[in-house]
């Protein structure tokens, strides 16, 4: 099933004293094609559970329409929406025990207890939940808790799957792990989806497209690849990974940068010839080099840290005219670490600069 | 215009929910009906004089009438006094329950909260018995003959035995909320214990217990049997004096003026703690268990505490031990006898009377707990027009003294379509609609604590407004709901302000009879219904404590349900 959503906006406060209205959601609009998975990324406040919450029905957008495939659902209750919802908070019922907890809508479906089971076991395979029928949910771990939130919302078969930043109480390892699991699941499943997280590295790992939202607005949409390679503005760049920002101009063909010329395309930007511009590097796309090495590299730097993280080493350059440079290398065990003091070429490789459009 | 907007909308949210709409729609027309008429009328009627013609007679008869004034004088000083002195003993008794590690505190606890769950006015029985012309104290130890206890040292001695516990139960829960971690901190950054108590354990609790001298204040305003038995004729005060104005002189008139007179205090008094005291309670709750064998009691303080507390529970005792006695000795006074014929007779007059009170009872006690509940939820779960008003209007009638509500309810229900007077229903109605107030409140506390998205899962799932509550909310609240039910069973078999403007030959109530043998003088009679009564009330919270799961539920209880 296809959800739009078109020109949504969402107020909250009253209507009496205007001072206290908050435009949460201001006028989204988004596509979430069939079996895809969309993730909305941004800060706290963004509005990104705002417009979790309207979809699911338990907020009512003040303008603007949702439809799931044709149909309109501005009115539609959320008990009739069917599109299953895993909590941030999972709200299990804790005075039912796991099997009671994900049969809840079937039991309101008035399913027989045979059509009851067969589901049941399907999903207790699933989401490997099968022999903790009986356990309360105060015996349960974390990960077990998501666990029965999920197979709660699956089971329902429903046409849509939301989740609230769904990973956001559990540890680091097990984040990671349930990312993978969830995504499996979904596309297994093709189940549309809508996930809503503030954590980057979890929207990347885990959409067919992110949404980026900041003040309720959306700042850019496309696929994690997109918007890790090519982010439109400041803001988007910076949120999404890390970054190095750098003043240019532009000139025939490029930019300069501290007069040194870097071929980049400009055509999505609009930029002529004279501008200023904003660029932005990767810190995995800078190359250095000792400076002993003959290779020509346009700048020289000096290593003010470097931090072994295991897979890569993180390093501060700085480099005069320019704020440090946060580099990334990896396989460290066969190249060699430079330290700290040390002097460096360092490099811009082609492909690597991306320059923002003017905001 | 943009007002109407919201309301519109919200409106159009409810038809969406037809049920919730139905549900709304009753609670708002019973509500009408059942607790803003009948006060209207009170206050529609002190404005008429005898021949029902709208005038300020009623009014300008107060202010000239000294015995009248000295009515609303003697009210509010009772009030403060009993208030003032409640406070202290309560404050202290709770001090030491919260802040020392003496044995029997169960066993103390459980003897603070018996005069809660007695009908007010037992302790009315139990000065009388000793301390009055004929006291096992003032006569037969001390000699004295025809000693007068009437007036103000006996209702205020009565109202302080009643009241204290009430002022305890609010108090406890205040420093029990108040994180011991704190007065450790003080201490740690070297505080000593006096300066720990004075600068953060009293400044810290000062808004509860003005908040719980206020609750004192209203309650010994609205009380009803102690003055009654107690105050005499040349000691009047205001709740007494309306009953009699209706009951003795038929003037309804004026008996509705006076009861305007003694709610506007307690009006007063209720909006300030409620509205103002309550945001400025400091609780400090981390949700960590906090240990509270705190170090701030020093030995000597201990000493000192533990005799205090030994001297209330004993107080208490005795008070409940004259009854006892009392209702098994021939002539109290005279005769000390061991006898079982004041049961005998008690249960031959009052058989019916006791069949009554518990039908009474056990009919409005889950009406109200119900009601309650469901008032809570649509109140903290719902947007809907007119909502604050819902909530105002159900605690209304809890903040108003009961003779109010009473009299209330004989102007406004005593005429086709609503003529109810003499009936089992109004008595029902009458407990229902009084005692809803509390179970909406513990209802309120409870709900605020469950996580809202549970009930979204639910709803998310595919159930409706009543599916959810009934599925999922319900069974959460049930422990609330239950303590709910303690409170209002207990109220009902003890009541009597409003009560005793409603009874009637064919429904009459337990309280009701123990102050009728109390006024012809068979203390013995009305000594042996007491006890029957204290015994009913504390098996039922015997048998539901039971039910409770966790066995300080019926503890839980009092102390919601006082506490606001």
């Amino acid at each position: 099933m296809e959800l739009r959503v078109h020109d949504l906006v969402k107020e909250f406060g009253s209507y009496d004293e205007p001072s206290s209205r908050v435009v949460a959601v201001d006028r989204v609009t988004l596509r979430v094609e069939e079996g895809e998975l969309v993730t909305l990324l941004g800060p706290s406040g963004c509005g990104k559970t705002t417009l979790l919450r309207m979809i699911a029905g338990f907020e009512d957008p003040t303008k603007g329409d949702i439809f799931f495939g044709e149909r309109r659902v501005n009115d539609v209750p959320p008990n009739g929406r069917n599109a299953a919802m895993v909590f941030q908070s999972y709200a299990i019922f804790p005075h039912l025990d796991v099997f009671e907890n994900i049969a809840f809508g079937l039991r309101l479906k008035r399913l027989s207890p045979v059509d009851i089971g067969e589901r049941m076991t399907k999903v207790l395979e699933l989401t490997g939940l099968t022999g903790l029928e009986r356990r309360q949910p105060n015996q349960l771990s974390g990960g077990q808790q998501q666990r029965v939130a999920l197979a709660r919302a699956i089971i329902m078969e429903p046409q849509m799957l939301l989740f609230d930043e769904p990973l956001s109480n559990l540890d680091a390892k097990l984040r990671e792990q349930m990312r993978i699991e969830l995504r499996a699941l979904q596309q297994r499943l093709h189940i549309t989806s809508v996930y809503v997280t503030h954590d980057q590295s979890e929207a990347m790992s885990i959409s067919d497209r992110v949404v980026v939202m900041r003040d309720g607005r959306v700042e850019q949409e496309g696929t994690p690849l997109e918007l890790y390679g090519r982010p439109k503005n400041h803001f988007v760049a910076e949120f999404i990974g890390k970054v190095n920002f750098m003043e240019g101009q532009v000139s025939a063909g490029g930019v300069e940068i501290q007069d040194r010329r870097f071929t980049v395309d400009l055509r999505e930007t609009g930029l002529r010839e004279g501008d200023r511009a904003e660029c932005t590097i990767r810190p995995e796309g800078i190359r250095i080099v000792e400076v002993a090495n003959t290779e020509r590299a346009p700048f020289v730097g000096t290593v003010q840290r470097a931090t072994f993280l295991g897979s890569v080493v993180e390093y501060e350059v700085s480099v005069e005219g320019l704020s440090p440079l946060l580099v990334q290398t990896s396989n460290p065990l066969e190249g060699r670490i430079h330290k700290v003091g040390s002097s460096v070429r360092v490099d811009f490789p082609p492909g690597t600069l991306h320059v923002l459009a003017p905001e | 215009m943009k007002k109407f907007g919201t309301a519109k909308r919200q409106l159009e949210l409810l038809i969406r929910d037809p049920i919730l709409a139905f549900l709304v729609g009753v609670i708002f027309l019973s509500l009408a009906i059942f607790v803003v008429y009948p006060l209207a009328t009170v206050l529609a009627k002190s404005f008429q004089n005898e021949q029902g013609i709208l005038s300020l007679e009623n009014y300008v008869r107060f202010a000239k009438f000294g015995y009248l004034w000295s009515a609303l004088w003697n009210s509010i000083l009772v009030g403060v006094v009993t208030g003032v002195v409640s406070v202290f003993l309560g404050y202290s008794a709770a001090f030491t329950i919260a802040r020392t590690n003496i044995r029997l505190k169960k066993v103390l606890q459980l003897l603070y909260i018996l005069p809660i769950i007695s009908p007010p006015f037992t302790s009315a029985l139990s000065v009388l018995m000793l301390l009055g012309a004929n006291g096992l104290i003032t006569r037969k130890l001390l000699g004295i003959p025809d000693y007068n206890i009437y007036g103000f040292k006996g209702v205020m001695l009565s109202q302080v035995f009643t009241f204290a516990p009430v002022a305890y139960l609010t108090l406890k829960g205040v420093l029990d909320s108040l994180n011991p971690t704190l007065e450790d901190a003080a201490m740690n950054v070297g505080a000593s214990r006096w300066q720990t108590f004075r600068k953060v354990t009293f400044p810290l609790s000062l808004p509860g217990i003005a908040s719980a001298f206020l609750v004192v204040f209203i309650e010994s305003l609205a009380d009803f049997g102690n003055p009654l038995v107690l105050a005499g004729s040349r000691f009047p005060m205001l709740s007494t004096q309306a009953y009699l104005e209706i009951t003795g002189s038929f003037n309804l008139p004026l008996g509705a003026a006076l009861a305007v007179v003694l709610m506007l205090p307690s009006v007063t008094a209720f909006a300030v703690q409620r509205y103002y005291l309550q945001k400025r309670q400091y609780t400090t709750v981390t949700g960590k268990p906090t240990s509270s064998s705190s170090k701030l009691v020093s030995k000597n303080a201990r000493l000192v505490l533990t005799a205090f507390v030994l001297a209330f529970a004993a107080f208490i005792l005795l008070f409940y031990g004259t009854i006892f006695l009392g209702a098994f000795t021939k002539v109290w006074g005279y005769n000390y006898e061991l006898t079982l014929r004041h049961f005998t007779y008690a249960l031959s007059v009052g058989g019916d009377t006791i069949k009554d009170t518990l039908v009474v009872a056990l009919a409005s006690t889950p009406l109200s707990g119900l009601m309650g509940m469901l008032i809570a939820f649509l109140v903290v779960r719902f947007r809907f027009p007119g909502k604050g008003t819902m909530e105002f209007t159900s605690i209304l009638n809890f903040a108003v003294p009961g003779t109010v509500v009473g009299i209330g309810y004989i102007l406004a229900f005593n005429q086709p379509p609503l003529l109810l007077i003499g009936t089992l229903t109004i008595l029902v109605l009458n407990f229902v609609f009084r005692y809803v107030p509390v179970g909406i409140q513990s209802g309120i506390a409870v709900l605020r604590q469950i996580d809202p998205s549970i009930e979204e899962a639910a709803q998310n799932l595919g159930a409706d407004a009543i599916t959810t509550f009934r599925k999922v909310t319900l069974p959460l609240i049930a422990p609330a709901f239950f303590s709910g039910l303690v409170f209002a069973f207990v109220r009902a078999m003890t009541a009597i302000s409003a009560a005793i403007f409603l009874v009637s030959a064919q429904w009459n109530l337990l309280t009701v009879q123990i102050l009728n043998q109390v006024g012809s003088g068979r203390l013995g009679v009305a000594a042996a219904f007491s006890v029957i009564l204290i015994i009913i009330v504390l098996g039922a919270i015997a048998v539901i404590a039971k039910i409770i799961p966790g066995h300080e539920g019926a503890m839980r209880t009092v102390s919601i349900s006082e506490g606001f």
